[in-house]
């Protein structure tokens, strides 16, 4: 009997006392608080032109005492880009940045109320039901910049920042051999003879002979000075020119989506929420 | 009960509590730390635009804090207030990091977007609803915000081939109403509209007015790497003067959608997500890819499937036949969705080596042909796929190359390991590496596309001489060529393109016009002297011949139905 007892009060303190903001025994096992309404909506579709109005088609009921009272639209804004750029010229490697971000913009915030109407019943369904909709903005358009055919030094400054330019230049440079100097130069008709800052020697592996800068005296083949001083004056936009194409090897796309709710709210202040839709603007 | 045992209990009791509470979270007490008991909302509180967040808009931040203490607020742009509830307006577009601390409590750092005034063009209503190529004439209605009433200067630049009401070529207008004006050119037409307002020059704003044309055609929707969803009116030979220009849905292709494919009134867009290639995926939830379907005019798209469990589980290559779309997945099998199933999860239960799925079990797996063990090899890489003349072919380009061909009889009720009875369909193509084929059923000709070094491209032949075909040699009658001779070869180099060995993008899609039997595919050139872009296969010519030059190209499909827009 003893041991009855002090199992049963072991159980009773752990009951109560594990209740920690890790472990909360009452709101794991039941259910506090007021039941919310229930929900249901559906979109027509994921993605709509930026300024236009968004349909969709709502089914809600509640089992609680408490009425509807409105429902509400909520939805955030998150931003994606993707930011890509090539320099063509070079042939032993591939160069090129690219990066792609999505990130919340604007938090999420009620966009549009609609009164709950008793006549909406549906018998069929059992529940309240309605098609309406919500507005999006147009300064949420998104914007693309896909190889242009004519350079804006503007747009890129906008686009990729101020400093960009300058480093993707830097990092090419430092990563540039003798023959994507060679191939840029030539497309460029930047130099005429080439040749002229280059030595050879022959590959036992391929039976050709390997294009180089000459080697100095510790071993390295440095880029010469003439080579370096004409990168130096070639623009930006000339980096990333292909020929073949007659484009700009630069894109740049930024859209934004939506990540919309519909709650369902009853007079006691009660909400309850569908389940969230993505919608891509475009 | 006695003392000794009252203190036993207690003793106990005091114990198992100790021990109990010892779980709580310490909360940070720093001040400028982030505390989930500090909120708070925005919003923009004037009588208009308030979803816009317009540059000088009077946002309104609100702390919600269950922490109790002094609001402050740094609004991310030099500025500050005080207060439960402070009003901002912020003076440049751009987004800002707002800061709400609590004192004594801690902080909550949000962001909000700014956006710069943006003129709002919208066409007003057509008679009719279409706007029809050298007839229809259209106008503009713009809407500037101005709550400044500063300057407003309108500069419109129009598409080539606008004119005006006189008949006149149209390029550009400045001034707030541009008047009507018609397009001699199909196609998605894009307005531009530069503002200044005030002296200062706001971000461009386009306007796309999808121009028909004047006699019922054909249409071809190709999905463009890194943009959107386009379509092409298949004209023919255009008439003097006028181009045939693509519409831009305004929908986006997706990640990497190899295969698209139009039924009926819509575009079903298979996307394989991001990693196509592969992956050690040992969580098994790496997979993005999904099948939407956009409505034949862009204005709808609804997901019919997503996929966030593995990557090699996402839709690869589709096709399909009644009411049912074929997809098969990077290297296990074919599965089958009803075409009006919506919103639809594929869900993957127990091991990895099994692929268990309970909702879209496989229709036919490398494991359920009497192939495997027998050419098809564990995780073969597929391609594209369909029926002709009841037979599956079933394209495989590793682990067992070739086109793997079998009847519904054929396929296994249960997985082997090998020793099973060879469907009699045989293999066409053994040991190359075809990538996408289609079947013209009026020409009783295949058109398919490899891409084995040294043999790559398009070939055509009949299905008899197909079977034929028993090495790479065979393949030279079939191959096409432009009317220069040359012949497209899709970039199979690592670094150069997209893809690694075995299942390069190469040519992903081949799709036919059964009004006047083109074939059109999109190339990636690996051949400096054919250009990459949207081409075609002209039966009439017997060559290939570019539609779209330049463009980067993924799946390609044709709505047969004959209208004059979509």
């Amino acid at each position: 009997m003893k041991k009855i007892q002090i199992v049963a009060v072991i159980l009773m303190s752990m009951l109560f006392f594990t209740a920690c903001d890790i472990h909360d025994t009452l709101d794991q096992d039941v259910i506090v608080g007021n039941m919310a309404p229930q929900v249901y909506w559906e979109v027509a579709s994921s993605t709509v032109t930026a300024g236009s109005n968004v349909p969709f088609t709502a089914q809600y009921y509640s089992t609680s005492e408490a009425a509807i009272d409105h429902l509400e639209v909520w939805y955030n804004v998150d931003e994606q880009e993707a930011k890509t750029v090539n320099c063509p010229w070079t042939t032993s490697l591939v160069f090129n940045f690219t990066s792609t971000t999505s990130v919340e913009k604007r938090i999420s915030q009620k966009i549009s109320e609609y009164p709950h109407i008793e006549t909406n019943w549906s018998k069929a369904l059992s529940a309240y039901t309605f098609t309406a909709t919500f507005p999006t903005s147009n300064t949420l358009a998104s914007i693309s910049w896909i190889k242009p055919t004519t350079f804006d030094s503007t747009k890129m400054v906008s686009y990729f920042g101020a400093e960009f330019m300058q480093h993707f230049k830097d990092s090419l440079y430092s990563k540039m051999q003798a023959v994507d100097f060679q191939k840029m130069y030539q497309g460029l008709n930047l130099v005429t003879n080439f040749k002229i800052y280059l030595d050879s020697t022959f590959n036992n592996n391929t039976g050709k002979y390997d294009y180089h800068f000459p080697i100095d005296a510790q071993g390295n083949m440095p880029v010469p000075a003439a080579i370096r001083a004409i990168y130096q004056t070639i623009p930006f936009a000339d980096l990333i020119f292909n020929t073949s194409n007659a484009n700009y090897e630069v894109e740049f796309t930024r859209s934004y989506s939506i990540n919309a709710n519909l709650e369902t709210i009853d007079t006691k202040g009660v909400n309850g929420s569908a389940i969230k839709t993505t919608i891509t603007l475009n | 009960m006695n003392t000794i045992q009252k203190i036993k209990y207690l003793g106990v009791a005091f114990v198992v509590s100790f021990f109990s509470f010892s779980c709580i979270d310490e909360l940070p007490l720093v001040e400028n730390l982030p505390n989930p008991d500090v909120a708070f909302t925005y919003s923009v509180i004037d009588n208009t635009y308030q979803i816009d967040y317009y540059v000088g808009a009077t946002v309104q931040f609100v702390s919600k804090s269950a922490a109790q203490g002094t609001c402050s607020w740094d609004f991310g742009d030099g500025t500050t207030a005080a207060g439960t509830t402070v009003t901002h307006k912020y003076a440049v577009a751009g987004t800002y990091a707002v800061k709400l601390t609590v004192e004594g409590s801690g902080s909550l750092t949000q962001t909000i977007l700014i956006s710069d005034i943006r003129p709002i063009m919208k066409l007003n209503p057509i008679e009719g609803g279409l706007c029809e190529v050298l007839s229809t004439y259209v106008s503009f209605n713009v809407e500037l915000p101005n709550p400044e009433a500063l300057t407003e200067e309108y500069t419109w630049t129009f598409p080539a081939g606008t004119l005006d009401e006189s008949g006149a070529a149209k390029e550009s207008f400045i001034g707030k109403d541009p008047g009507r004006v018609k397009f001699s050119n199909v196609g998605s037409q894009t307005v531009r509209l530069q503002v200044k307002l005030g002296g200062r020059l706001l971000e461009e704003s386009m306007l796309n007015v999808q121009v028909a044309y004047n006699s019922a055609v054909p249409t071809l929707y190709f999905a463009v790497k890194t943009g959107n969803i386009m379509a092409l009116k298949l004209v023919g030979t255009a008439p003097a003067g006028m181009q045939i220009n693509p519409f831009d849905l305004g929908v986006k292709s997706g990640q990497h959608p190899l295969n698209i494919l139009f039924n009926d009134t819509s575009l079903y867009v298979l996307d394989c997500g991001k990693q196509f290639t592969y992956v050690n995926d040992v969580d098994e939830n790496l997979g993005d890819g999904r099948i939407t379907v956009v409505s034949k005019s862009g204005s709808k798209v609804e997901t019919m499937l997503t996929n966030t469990t593995q990557a090699f589980g996402d839709p690869f290559y589709g096709y399909i036949e009644g009411t049912k779309l074929f997809f098969a997945d990077r290297n296990t099998g074919i599965t089958t969705i009803n075409l009006n199933e919506r919103n639809r999860s594929l869900i993957f239960t127990g091991y990895s080596t099994t692929h268990y799925r309970p909702d879209f079990p496989y229709y036919v797996q490398n494991t359920t042909l009497g192939y495997y063990g027998q050419g098809i090899s564990f995780g073969a890489i597929n391609a594209g796929f369909g029926k002709i003349n009841g037979v599956w072919y079933w394209c495989k380009t590793f682990s067992g190359n070739g086109i793997f061909r079998f009847t519904d009889a054929d396929i296994l009720p249960a997985p082997i390991t090998g020793n099973g009875v060879l469907p009699a369909s045989g293999v066409a193509l053994d040991g190359m590496s075809p990538k996408s084929f289609v079947w013209d059923t009026k020409n009783q000709v295949l058109y398919f596309s490899i891409y084995d070094t040294g043999y790559e491209g398009i070939y055509r032949c009949t299905l008899a001489q197909l079977n034929n075909i028993k090495s790479r040699t065979d393949l030279a009658p079939f191959k096409l060529t432009l009317a220069n001779g040359k012949t497209v070869t899709p970039i199979t180099e690592v670094g150069k393109g997209e893809g690694s060995a075995g299942e390069f993008i190469g040519i992903c899609q081949l799709a036919l016009d059964e009004n006047d039997g083109s074939v059109y595919f999109g190339l990636r050139s690996a051949d400096a002297t054919v250009k990459s872009g949207l081409m075609r296969y002209n039966p009439a010519s017997g060559k290939i011949e570019y539609v779209i030059q330049g463009v980067e190209v993924y799946g390609v499909a044709v709505n047969k139905a004959k209208a004059k827009l979509f």
